[in-house]
């Protein structure tokens, strides 16, 4: 109904007004200022905040980093002590065969060494293999006080060995009757390591040059790998 | 003037502060009318139209064209007014009652019925909790249920709050014609 009461209120309403006081505008306006600042603000603590992140990330990867090149560090001179001790082995065979020759061979039995032959250590090489039976030939100089005292006592040059069970036997003899129970075995690595060091005192034999003048041209391996680890050779090729 | 208008629009949208000013002045008197029929008094009124101002010219760029602005900025205003209400003072609705009511809807009859009817009157007597449905359904055109959503009511609260008001603006009319006939 148009000149309802409904009709009167909304035209009544639409009408009215009011008179704002006069600092009303005044105190807009310093509002305004105040929100328009603190926009201009904001950013710069945005920027601010940011940084922290990046820098702990920062200092975070320079520790990782500087603590992962201490250990690499640490753990050089430990491998370089490795590599050198086993480079020393490979140029020295000869030391690290008497050496070894000291610890094994007195266990053995042998042909007495020949009279007049104490210039040069021969190795305990395996010549001869008959059937189960493995001729042992040594002439070992600084045991010969050890061969010569066991060949008192042995009543054969040969020693029964075992092939299934892959060590030699000690001869049963006046001196060792007494000890039945000790008996000392070879293992087959010995053996081994003996042939290869008879290969080169062999060597050494034909080599006319002079005392001294080993003329032993061993040639280092290019690399090594030490437990997992490979490790080149300095030396230029 | 609808041209200038346009312009002084477009440099408000540029947070020009001369411009700015001239729309404060334009619509004011009207918008301050508008919040005191909401809150009651001049004081809160004046409180709630610089906030709304204030959003109003931060945010003049989402509103589409000078033409829907007037509408844009009384939207702004009565939010404001309502939220104002919701801090300051305490409204319970209390669940909807029936309210029957007695013959023809008040709002229905001829306003030659109410000759010395003012607005202004029943605005500043009419119980708060009547007068925000009363002036949101009435006066700003909104069904109940988005009545309801504003005000965070049922919907039969909000038609019985309204059943209230009419009762309420009958009796008053009532009254005021008996202390004419007192007068008289």
């Amino acid at each position: 109904m148009k000149n309802s009461l409904k009709n009167k209120l909304k035209t009544q309403y639409e009408h009215r007004t009011e008179t704002p006081s006069d600092d009303l505008w005044e105190r807009i306006e310093s509002q305004l200022q105040r929100s328009t600042e603190e926009e201009t603000e904001i950013p710069v603590v945005k920027r601010f905040s940011r940084l922290p992140f990046w820098r702990v990330a920062a200092a975070v990867f320079i520790f990782v980093s500087v603590g992962y090149l201490i250990t690499q560090v640490m753990q050089k001179p430990e491998k370089n002590e490795a590599v050198m001790a086993h480079q020393e082995k490979a140029a020295n065979p000869e030391s690290n065969f008497a050496s070894a020759q000291k610890e094994a061979l007195p266990k053995y039995a042998g042909e007495t060494p020949e009279k007049g032959n104490q210039t040069e250590a021969r190795a305990i090489s395996v010549s001869e293999k008959e059937g189960n039976r493995i001729i042992m030939k040594s002439e070992p100089k600084n045991i010969e006080a050890a061969i010569a005292q066991n060949s008192k006592d042995e009543t054969t040059t040969e020693i029964p060995f075992n092939a299934e069970k892959n060590y030699l036997k000690e001869p049963v003899t006046q001196k060792n009757e007494g000890a039945k129970n000790k008996v000392k075995y070879v293992t087959a690595q010995d053996l081994l390591f003996e042939r290869e060091a008879g290969k080169s005192l062999r060597e050494q034999e034909n080599d006319t040059r002079k005392l001294g003048d080993v003329g032993l041209k061993i040639e280092k391996p290019k690399s090594v790998k030490i437990l997992g680890v490979t490790v080149y050779s300095d030396e230029e090729p | 003037m609808q041209k200038d208008f346009r312009y002084i629009f477009i440099n408000a949208q540029q947070h020009e502060r001369l411009a700015q000013k001239t729309i404060y002045e334009m619509f004011s008197p009207r918008m301050l009318a508008v919040a005191k029929s909401y809150v009651g008094s001049t004081e809160d009124a004046e409180d709630v139209l610089m906030g709304a101002f204030c959003k109003a010219f931060t945010e003049i760029k989402s509103c589409r064209d000078e033409n829907t602005f007037p509408f844009w900025l009384r939207k702004i205003v009565v939010n404001d007014a309502i939220n104002f209400i919701r801090k300051n003072k305490n409204i319970l609705y209390a669940d909807a009652q029936d309210v029957e009511l007695l013959g023809e809807d008040i709002l229905d009859r001829a306003e030659t019925d109410f000759p010395d009817f003012e607005i202004d009157a029943v605005l500043a007597q009419m119980p708060l909790g009547y007068k925000l449905v009363f002036n949101l359904y009435v006066l700003e055109d909104k069904k109940h249920q988005e009545i309801a959503e504003i005000l965070n009511i049922s919907e039969g609260t909000s038609k019985s709050q309204l059943n209230k008001a009419k009762k309420w603006l009958l009796e008053f009319f009532n009254q005021k014609e008996n202390e004419k006939f007192i007068k008289k």
